[in-house]
């Protein structure tokens, strides 16, 4: 004989025994545990069965449209807010100085027209790397630091919007960085030498493109790093990455066997290769006249990966991250 | 929260997938033999070898600059031209060399630098020992130069040069002028040297019959016009040059055959004069024959080419004892000025 609780079960109506009494869930009544595994709710079963919208589609490209949206916006905002620093200021005078500073040299003239090429780019490569870092590192934990962010995301703004919207904003900075520099090292170029050499085009997209892939990885670690660990690993992956044939080179080196080798091999690989999109040393050094589409197409493409996979694993740490 | 995970699990799949198509595509651009865009000094090797053999020295600086260290190496180009300006020519040795190390394909710098070494600070030097110094460290620069950049134009030039013009050691200029001419491969002391005119920063073309060779008097038409008279060397910079290499090379052959007859006077044994003189007749008739190449035949209508000119002055007077004295006089006078011994001590067999 099992003692009776007086309660009766929503499901089946009879009374509950003791120790066949459960809350439901869902509407949190008591019912027997049978009937539940057996039933289910009550609540549950009556609910009516979704109707198929007939403006699916529709609604779907709504929402595509307004994660565009969303994601431009905060594009738009971080542009604006980056703009009004003093850090994107300083750092270009630097840059424009050091490019109007490199046609100075007369011991040659041959030796004048490498050089412009090759400082005016590197001060693009260099100063625009130093931009991209020192002012990307603060995009996503700023917001979060000075909870800027709350309603941001408390809008409906979902958290990969936001990473890509600060991808974005980066990438826009980036571009107008080079834009600038590059027009000053063409300008100056065409002042000194009355012409106009149209390699100095491709290097400045290639050297852009470095920046944006550089930016994708800044976001990413910003993402679970604190902003000095962002800094300095931005910097280390920055610097090996122009040195990725030299790395891979280490692994064809006399001393190096078994483990350190692939230890070595693995580094190169998990590193972009901005090397590869870096055209100076074809240019003045092996005085290249024309790209192969193909190649500049390859670049591309490995570096895209390398963007691609950074800002998925962005988002996916952001999309856990507490805030 | 389930659907969030299962998401992301699969966004971490695509990711190792993108990881894993990237590698093929990173082998590509890491390869100088699939990527022209590469530097090929092997200086990744060269780093790890040297720090395991304890010099870490200038490789460490080539990985803590990584790509940028060209930057440097312009950085260091600009200030020795300063030091130039500011006339103090012992202190551009150190940022001359920190240039060359740290871009081994800035040519205009290896020429400088050796240029600086073998004929600036050996004039600047007052002391005998520290002179003979100076000059074979610009010899030195040179033939790393050359050791870095075998398929370049610039360092057989800048060698054969100074042996040319510096030492006066025209056996010794003789094959690096020979590698500039040379159509195809050829081997320089035990080395095979690639296609050196194929260089694509000398644009040298060799010049085919019917076609002009370039008259310097073309830019004195306008004098005073400096941009015009660039224009006019720019556009015949390839013809000249075929032009320039080949009268250099004549040049040699026609001062190695006159040190070859001057040797004569030194020597007592007849053999070993009759070779002499066989050898330095050889000498002038690969002049005359380069002197052809130089721009003679296929500028047989302008008599004012100094190919021609030479080449007729050396037909006649090959066989001209009066002509060959008064030659071997003139390469005496110079061997004094350069502070060399009358006897050049040349062997007969350094024409071939």
């Amino acid at each position: 004989m099992t003692d009776n609780t007086g309660i009766k079960c929503k499901i089946c109506g009879d009374n509950i025994a003791t120790g066949e009494e459960t809350k439901c869930e869902t509407c949190n009544e008591s019912v027997h545990v049978k009937c539940l595994q057996e039933k289910g709710c009550p609540d549950v079963v009556s609910r009516p069965a979704p109707i198929p919208c007939a403006a699916v589609t529709e609604s779907s490209f709504h929402a595509f449209t307004l994660s565009i949206r969303n994601v431009f916006l905060v594009a738009n905002n971080t542009i604006v807010g980056v703009t009004r620093g003093v850090v994107l200021n300083v750092m270009m005078v630097l840059a424009m100085m050091m490019i109007i500073a490199s046609t100075s040299t007369t011991l040659v003239e041959k030796g004048a027209r490498e050089m412009l090429m090759d400082t005016g780019l590197a001060s693009i490569s260099v100063l625009g790397a130093m931009i991209a870092i020192l002012t990307g590192f603060t995009l996503i934990p700023n917001e979060i630091e000075n909870r800027t962010i709350y309603p941001i995301v408390s809008k409906p703004v979902r958290r990969w919007q936001f990473v890509l919207g600060k991808f974005f904003g980066a990438a826009g900075i980036n571009g107008i960085t080079t834009g600038i520099l590059s027009i000053l090292l063409m300008v100056v170029y065409a002042i000194k030498f009355k012409e106009f050499d149209s390699r100095l085009v491709m290097a400045v997209i290639m050297l852009y493109f470095m920046q944006v892939v550089l930016s994708s990885l800044i976001i990413f670690f910003s993402t679970f790093m604190s902003w000095i660990g962002t800094i300095i690993v931005s910097m280390v992956v920055w610097a090996l990455g122009n040195y990725s044939y030299f790395i891979k080179e280490l692994t064809e080196g006399d001393g190096v066997t078994g483990a350190t080798k692939y230890l070595i091999m693995f580094v190169q690989k998990a590193l972009p290769n901005f090397q590869s999109m870096d055209l100076r040393y074809a240019i003045v050094n092996e005085h290249v006249v024309k790209f192969s589409p193909h190649d500049i197409g390859l670049a591309f493409v490995n570096g895209s990966i390398f963007l691609i996979i950074a800002l998925v694993l962005a988002s996916i740490i952001f999309s856990y991250r507490e805030l | 929260m389930k659907s969030l995970h299962k998401k992301n699990l699969i966004l971490v799949i695509v990711v190792i997938a993108l990881f894993l198509i990237r590698w093929p595509i990173d082998n590509i651009m890491t390869d100088p033999a699939t990527w022209p865009y590469l530097p090929k000094h092997g200086e990744g090797a060269t780093f790890f070898k040297s720090v395991f053999s304890g010099g870490a020295g200038t490789p460490a600086i080539f990985a803590m600059l990584g790509g940028q260290r060209y930057m440097v190496a312009n950085i260091m180009w600009s200030y020795s031209d300063v030091l130039f300006h500011k006339g103090q020519p012992f202190k551009m040795v150190q940022p001359l060399d920190a240039c060359v190390t740290l871009n081994p394909s800035f040519m205009e710098a290896w020429s400088t630098y050796g240029w600086h070494l073998a004929w600036n600070l050996n004039f600047e030097e007052k002391d005998v020992v520290r002179k003979a110094k100076w000059m074979r460290a610009g010899i030195k620069v040179y033939e790393r130069d050359l050791e870095k950049n075998p398929d370049k134009i610039q360092p057989y030039f800048d060698l054969a040069w100074l042996y040319l013009n510096r030492t006066r050691d025209y056996g010794k200029a003789l094959p690096y002028l020979k590698a500039i001419v040379a159509p195809t491969a050829i081997d320089l002391y035990g080395k095979t040297i690639p296609n050196v005119p194929n260089d694509p920063s000398y644009k040298f073309v060799m010049l085919k019959p019917g076609d002009k060779g370039y008259d310097l008097k073309e830019t004195s038409k306008s004098p005073e016009d400096q941009a015009a008279n660039n224009a006019i060397v720019n556009a015949n910079e390839s013809k000249w040059r075929a032009s320039r290499e080949g009268n250099r090379l004549a040049y040699t052959y026609r001062k190695l055959g006159v040190v070859l007859y001057g040797e004569t006077k030194f020597e007592t044994d007849p053999a070993k004069k009759q070779a002499l003189l066989d050898a330095a007749k050889l000498s002038f008739t690969k002049a005359i024959e380069t002197y052809k190449f130089a721009g003679a035949e296929i500028n047989s209508g302008n008599d004012n080419l100094i190919a021609i000119v030479n080449m007729k002055e050396v037909q006649k007077g090959m066989n001209n004892p009066k002509w060959l004295d008064s030659e071997w006089d003139g390469e005496k006078k110079l061997r004094t000025t350069y502070g060399l011994p009358d006897d050049p001590g040349i062997d007969p067999k350094v024409v071939q």
